[in-house]
């Protein structure tokens, strides 16, 4: 149900053009949180701990 | 690398008012803590120095059936650690915050923090926990702690209704996260198509209603995807047993509360002590086919209820794998929609590497 459509993906071809990723931590966090015991880990999934509580 | 932040997770009571259909706390015996119990824990853990912050977690069981133990842990951590970072949590089911204890909650919620357990629409909640929507004013909860995310989980039960219940809290303004249960079966095939279905609904609302921001089920790192992960990278794991510890109503301490023998039994929680829990974990930790997965870098897993289900904190169940994919390819899908319509706000330098991660995604088995 959830495809990549050949559109989508000569799309991201040329916007990543052959580039290479190493940087396993970036600056985006989309979870919005890396404080907690599990480094942000869970998602927030946890039934104990933090819960997102930063 | 340790952490800043300790979590200490006192089991105050082995008892609970409800009993909700996925509950892991499969053996609850009536046990409670006891204050000179819980001041000798709270001294021991509280001088450790390589923390900078302690959470000081009040659980259960029902933590508010205890609430008179609560009201002298806070007491006598703030009149004898005046000094100290401490943030107090629990999850509650809600129903016994009512007068005295609704009070003195209100009166401490700069402090403690108060997360309540909300499934989803109220058939939805009444369905999982015990008819108790009527018995919540869920309102004092969103109104006093209007950040706390409210902890809504999924049921075999729910998972039909997940696109109302996600839709209700939105609608409501209501702070949430979501997951899909822990250490329940999942492994009837019709839950992937129900699954999928509930997804795409859910996915027409965020596009339609770009102001707002998907629940943390669609938020993932998919930058880490591309990245290639060897033998040195350190993947971010669950910090039970290194930067958690749980102590049960008689002191005993766990790597967290699905070890204790509330939740595992006696017998397997015993095993459990024999456990190591590193603070550094690599790909080799786990077994396959999670060691060659391609998204194991977002791949969040809980070590309790692995060892649960397969007594191996790295071993998944693979009944709840086949779920994660399809929320994993629901998300990207998601990510790529808003992305193709501008409702994305992400620095330029970063959308390269979110993008392959998003094709990669899409595009796995």
């Amino acid at each position: 149900m959830f495809k990549l459509s050949a559109q989508d993906k000569a799309m991201i071809e040329e916007m990543t053009n052959g580039q290479e990723f190493d940087s396993y931590e970036s600056e985006y966090e989309p979870t919005g949180c890396d404080k907690g015991s599990c480094k942000g880990y869970c998602e927030h999934t946890c039934s104990g701990g933090c819960r997102g509580l930063f | 690398m340790l952490g800043k932040v300790k979590t200490i997770t006192l089991i105050l009571t082995q008892s609970c008012n409800l009993s909700c259909s996925y509950c892991y706390e499969g053996n609850k015996d009536g046990k409670g803590m006891v204050f000179s119990l819980a001041k000798e824990i709270i001294d021991k853990e509280l001088v450790d120095d390589r923390f900078e912050e302690f959470i000081l977690d009040f659980f259960g069981g029902e933590p508010l059936l205890k609430f008179p133990l609560i009201e002298e842990c806070v007491k006598y951590v703030s009149e004898n650690y005046p000094d100290k970072k401490i943030i107090y949590s629990m999850t509650t089911n809600g129903v016994l915050a009512k007068g005295r204890i609704k009070d003195w909650l209100y009166e401490h919620r700069d402090n403690v923090k108060v997360s309540l357990s909300m499934d989803g629409t109220p058939e939805m909640h009444n369905k999982n926990r015990c008819n108790s929507f009527d018995l919540i004013d869920v309102e004092f909860f969103h109104n006093t702690w209007p950040d706390q995310p409210m902890k809504m989980t999924v049921s075999p039960d729910t998972l039909p209704e997940l696109a109302s219940g996600i839709i209700y809290m939105h609608e409501h303004n209501y702070e949430f996260s979501c997951n899909l249960a822990y250490d329940i079966d999942w492994s009837d095939p019709t839950y992937a198509g129900i699954l999928e279905r509930e997804l795409k609904k859910i996915i027409d609302y965020y596009l339609n209603n770009p102001e707002i921001i998907p629940c943390m089920l669609f938020q993932y790192n998919f930058d880490r995807v591309p990245i290639k992960i060897d033998k040195n990278t350190h993947i971010r794991a669950c910090g039970a047993g290194v930067e958690m510890v749980t102590y049960s109503s008689d002191g005993k301490a766990y790597p967290c509360q699905f070890f204790t023998p509330l939740s595992l039994g006696e017998e397997a929680s015993k095993e459990a002590e024999k456990l190591v829990f590193k603070d550094e974990v690599t790909i080799d930790d786990f077994p396959e086919p999670c060691h060659s997965c391609q998204v194991i870098s977002i791949c969040h897993t809980c070590y309790g209820a692995n060892y649960s289900q397969t007594r191996n904190i790295y071993q998944k169940d693979m009944n709840l794998c086949i779920l994660n994919k399809i929320l994993f390819k629901a998300s990207a899908y998601l990510w790529l929609e808003r992305y193709k319509k501008g409702d994305i706000q992400l620095a330029e330098h970063l959308i390269p590497q979110v993008l392959k991660g998003v094709e990669i995604i899409l595009e796995m088995e």
